[in-house]
């Protein structure tokens, strides 16, 4: 069996790689509990290319506007009716931010459908670790960074009662975007929910 | 019983027979005309297996009319039977031509002694069995087709004739004749088509749609989908109105025994189409001047309403930045199928700044007053503002702000911290309040350390020297709190161009000034709150706040170049995983990819076998089918619609079935040659 590889999204527009240690926390952590037979290093896909359908779970995150061009909308559709997880990151912890906007826009309209609240008892907050108040949330909502807000819900798309996209304005990029060996200086690892988005991809 | 009797009965026998070939005869015209309509494939509206058997009726009723007239002349009947019954020796020819009364009793007592009837009676009826025997036999033939057409399914050839399972006519059917009127919305512009007996109709989404026919015996019941639709009857018609759905639905009707479906096939209205033409590409300009030509080309299918360009500039970098949004060339009104939108992009009255960026994108709506309006927007093209240190390289990938920066605004949290001690001051007694203060100046001290760390790490650079962190292998002891006190002031007060970072002094001091502040302002609330007032301190918390987020404001300083990829050591990780708190959730098996279309084909096949004995219910599977494979129109889903058109108006549909099938079971698996032995993969 082929280990699960963590992909992140390379569109043209924007600053795809603005979260350059996230992939190495979440392999970290899903290593750390879980026997998912895990790659030990994350790979870069093109949303235009059919490479990203060799992948479970795509993690696409920014600061800027994002514009899919033709071919990133048609392989993001496909990636999606195969049963591909998309889980998007708006990297500037702001709300109704161009990211947000143009992101939104772009995903419904590859989706046709709007992204809508994803309830606190999804199974996505029990795939693993148990959230029972949801996605948890990140430094920066509660010491009031950005827009001084806690945002109460993560949004999405299904597709046969499976979430297809995952959105998050939480600013998990920025939470989760350290090297993972300074994971030991924290009470609570903070990636947990990580391995939720992983396991899920996997098994639903 | 006198011998005109007795020749009166074999003449009615002899009616009888001749009635009896005839039905012979034409259960037979009835055989061949199917058996014709079976093996022939042709297109024609009247099949031709009826013509035949029309033409086989027709010869044979005036063969046998002439001969039934031969019969009424009693002479010709007695002359005929003298013919087989010699021993009549013409008495009968001649009692049947009006022999004298002297006569009659010699000819009566002649005719008495022959049993002519018995004579006769093979001869009447024998020219029957030959045709009976042949009906039997079609008749087992036709009775055994069905198997003959699964014998030939797996052949290849043609399978199903008009004339299959064709539901018998009813006279006065209200389905007999079906007439559908569609009238598109307005803005489409497209006329009102009228179709009789279609198996679907396809129109644009929201056009209005009229199913009408003449009123039958039976009333008209109509679901849209499956939802009842209400019929208006009059006393010669029946009508039912409906928009056109966005999705492909059925209208079944049903009156009496007799059903019918239609397949309402929606005309999506897509959004405008645009390409931007110009700029061609991103672009990376040195000075933000000059002008900048936009070009697009938009096309809709119904009409473009609006058209225009939207410009976002997006200023900053990191975690700040902010967006201007405006638009170009705004064309309202439009009623063209195909615009050419064109503008010109001054990049002066931007007042762009180093490291801006300018997106460009083409925005479009159509006059949709249905379902719309749509709109739509082209690929986008950046064009961006370099750097004056980007110059040597423009290529370069920025590393993460460093991590540190996050934990510096708990400052918020001391100050409500603070404030809320401050309010309980009255309640607490003193020693309980000033323990709770200095615990506050500890956590204010140990940040205002991190904000040291920070600043006097740059300074050190600079030849600034400051304060080291706890474990940075330096000797703190060798600066003591006042000295460092001392430099962070003279830091703080230094003004005029050597901290002018536009005047090219590195943007360290220009960065690190407010977090002076800050650290100078922590400071003063330390002192303030380890003494236990709250209150004195928390003017100088607020300051450290503002002054930290004047910081976050500030530009930030980022590391050149990619920063190194992380290799997760996973055995080192797996030794020490924590199963603390894991709530494993039920695995469930993903569908087989090709389950669906598995799924599709059965159900094709399911419809096949049913065609020759139920083709209404085999008719409206298809078309559901169809209605499915619409929402991504393939080969399938049209041979589908061909099938049900022939199929409807009574033509054979074999070829679009075949079609249908070979679509719906996709391609034939592509067997790779077996490599050469001695090739290394």
């Amino acid at each position: 069996m082929t280990p699960f590889v963590f992909c992140t999204v390379q569109y043209e527009s924007g600053d795809w790689d603005s979260a350059p240690s996230v992939p190495a926390n979440i392999i970290d952590s899903v290593a750390r509990y879980t026997s998912i037979d895990v790659a030990p290093t994350g790979a870069i896909a093109p949303l235009a290319s059919r490479d990203l359908l060799r992948f479970p779970l795509a993690y696409l995150t920014g600061h800027l506007p994002v514009r899919f061009a033709a071919a990133e909308r048609a392989m993001l559709r496909t990636y999606l009716e195969r049963g591909g997880l998309l889980f998007v990151d708006d990297h500037n912890h702001d709300i109704d931010g161009q990211f947000h906007k143009s992101c939104i826009a772009e995903l419904a309209a590859v989706t046709g459908a709007p992204l809508t609240p994803i309830p606190n008892s999804d199974p996505l907050y029990r795939a693993f670790f148990v959230f029972e108040d949801g996605a948890p949330n990140t430094s920066h909502e509660l010491n009031g960074w950005g827009d001084n807000l806690v945002h109460p819900s993560l949004f999405g798309w299904r597709r046969n009662g499976r979430l297809g996209v995952i959105y998050s304005n939480k600013d998990y990029s920025s939470e989760w975007n350290y090297h993972p060996d300074n994971k030991r200086f924290l009470a609570v690892d903070n990636t947990r929910f990580g391995v939720n988005l992983v396991v899920y991809a996997l098994t639903r | 019983m006198t011998a005109l009797t007795r020749l009166g009965r074999v003449r009615a026998e002899w009616t009888a027979a001749l009635m009896a070939r005839f039905i012979a005869w034409f259960a037979l015209a009835g055989c061949a005309g199917s058996a014709i309509n079976y093996w022939w494939q042709g297109s024609e509206t009247v099949p031709r297996g009826f013509i035949v058997s029309g033409l086989l009726i027709l010869i044979a009723g005036i063969a046998l009319l002439w001969r039934w007239r031969a019969s009424r002349d009693r002479v010709a009947l007695a002359l005929w039977i003298e013919g087989r019954a010699p021993a009549l020796q013409y008495a009968l020819l001649t009692r049947a031509e009006g022999a004298s009364d002297s006569m009659v009793d010699v000819l009566e007592a002649q005719i008495a002694r022959v049993p002519f009837e018995r004579l006769v009676r093979p001869a009447i009826w024998r020219p029957l069995v030959p045709l009976v025997a042949t009906v039997v036999v079609a008749t087992v033939l036709m009775r055994t087709m069905p198997q003959w057409a699964s014998l030939r399914r797996t052949g290849a050839v043609r399978i199903y004739g008009p004339s299959e399972g064709r539901a018998p006519s009813t006279a006065r059917s209200a389905l007999a004749t079906v007439r559908i009127t569609v009238a598109p919305p307005p803005y489409t512009r497209l006329r009102t088509a009228s179709l009789t007996d279609a198996a679907r109709v396809s129109a644009v989404v929201g056009s209005r749609v009229l199913v009408e026919g003449a009123a039958g015996d039976d009333a008209v019941i109509a679901r849209l989908g499956t939802d009842p639709l209400s019929i208006s009857t009059a006393s010669t018609a029946w009508s039912a109105t409906l928009r056109m759905p966005a999705r492909p639905t059925l209208v079944t009707l049903s009156s009496g025994s007799r059903q019918r479906a239609v397949l309402l096939e929606p005309v999506i209205d897509s959004v405008p189409e645009i390409a931007l033409r110009f700029p061609a590409r991103d672009t990376v300009l040195r000075v933000a001047a000059g002008v900048v030509p936009l070009s697009a080309v938009v096309r809709d299918d119904f009409g473009v309403a609006a058209a225009w360009f939207e410009v976002v500039v997006s200023a900053g970098e990191g975690e700040n930045f902010t967006f201007r949004t405006t638009t170009l060339a705004r064309r309202t009104g439009l009623d063209m199928r195909t615009l050419t939108l064109s503008a010109s992009l001054s990049l002066d009255s931007l007042a762009l700044q180093p490291g801006d960026l300018v997106h460009v994108r083409a925005v479009a709506r159509d006059g949709n007053t249905v379902t719309g309006p749509g709109q739509s927007g082209s690929d986008t093209r950046a064009i961006r503002i370099a750097r004056e240190n980007e110059y040597d390289s423009v290529a370069v990938d920025g590393a993460p702000p460093p991590d540190r920066l996050k934990g510096l605004l708990s400052q918020r949290m001391l100050i409500q911290l603070a404030e809320a001690l401050e309010k309980r001051r009255r309640t607490l007694a003193r020693e309980p309040f000033v323990q709770e203060s200095q615990r506050i100046a500890r956590d204010q001290n140990a940040l205002r350390r991190q904000v040291g760390d920070i600043v006097f790490q740059r300074l050190e650079d600079l030849g600034a020297g400051g304060e080291h962190s706890h474990d940075d292998g330096h000797d703190h002891s060798l600066m003591t709190p006042a000295q460092l006190l001392a430099e962070a002031r003279e830091a703080t007060t230094q003004t005029g161009e050597a901290l002018d970072f536009h005047g090219g002094e590195s943007p360290v001091v220009a960065i690190s000034r407010p977090l002076l502040e800050a650290y100078n302002a922590m400071w003063e609330a330390g002192s303030a709150l380890s003494i236990g007032d709250p209150k004195s301190a928390l003017p100088h918390m607020r300051a450290a706040l503002d002054a930290i987020q004047r910081a976050r404001f500030a530009e930030r300083i980022y590391l050149r170049g990619r920063p190194k990829e992380i290799v997760v050591d996973l055995a080192k990780v797996r030794l020490a995983g924590k199963t603390d708190r894991i709530g494993p959730g039920a695995r469930t098996a993903r569908d087989d990819e090709d389950a669906p279309r598995l799924a599709r084909l059965a159900r094709f096949d399911a419809a096949l076998a049913r065609l020759a004995s139920d083709r209404d219910a085999a008719l409206l599977a298809l078309l559901t089918l169809r209605a499915e494979l619409l929402a991504a129109p393939g080969a399938a889903a049209a041979a589908l619609g061909d099938a049900a058109d022939l199929l409807r108006s009574g033509r054979d549909a074999t070829d679009a079935l075949i079609a249908a099938r070979r679509a719906l079971a996709g391609p034939a698996p592509v067997l790779r040659p077996v490599d050469a032995w001695s090739v290394h993969p």
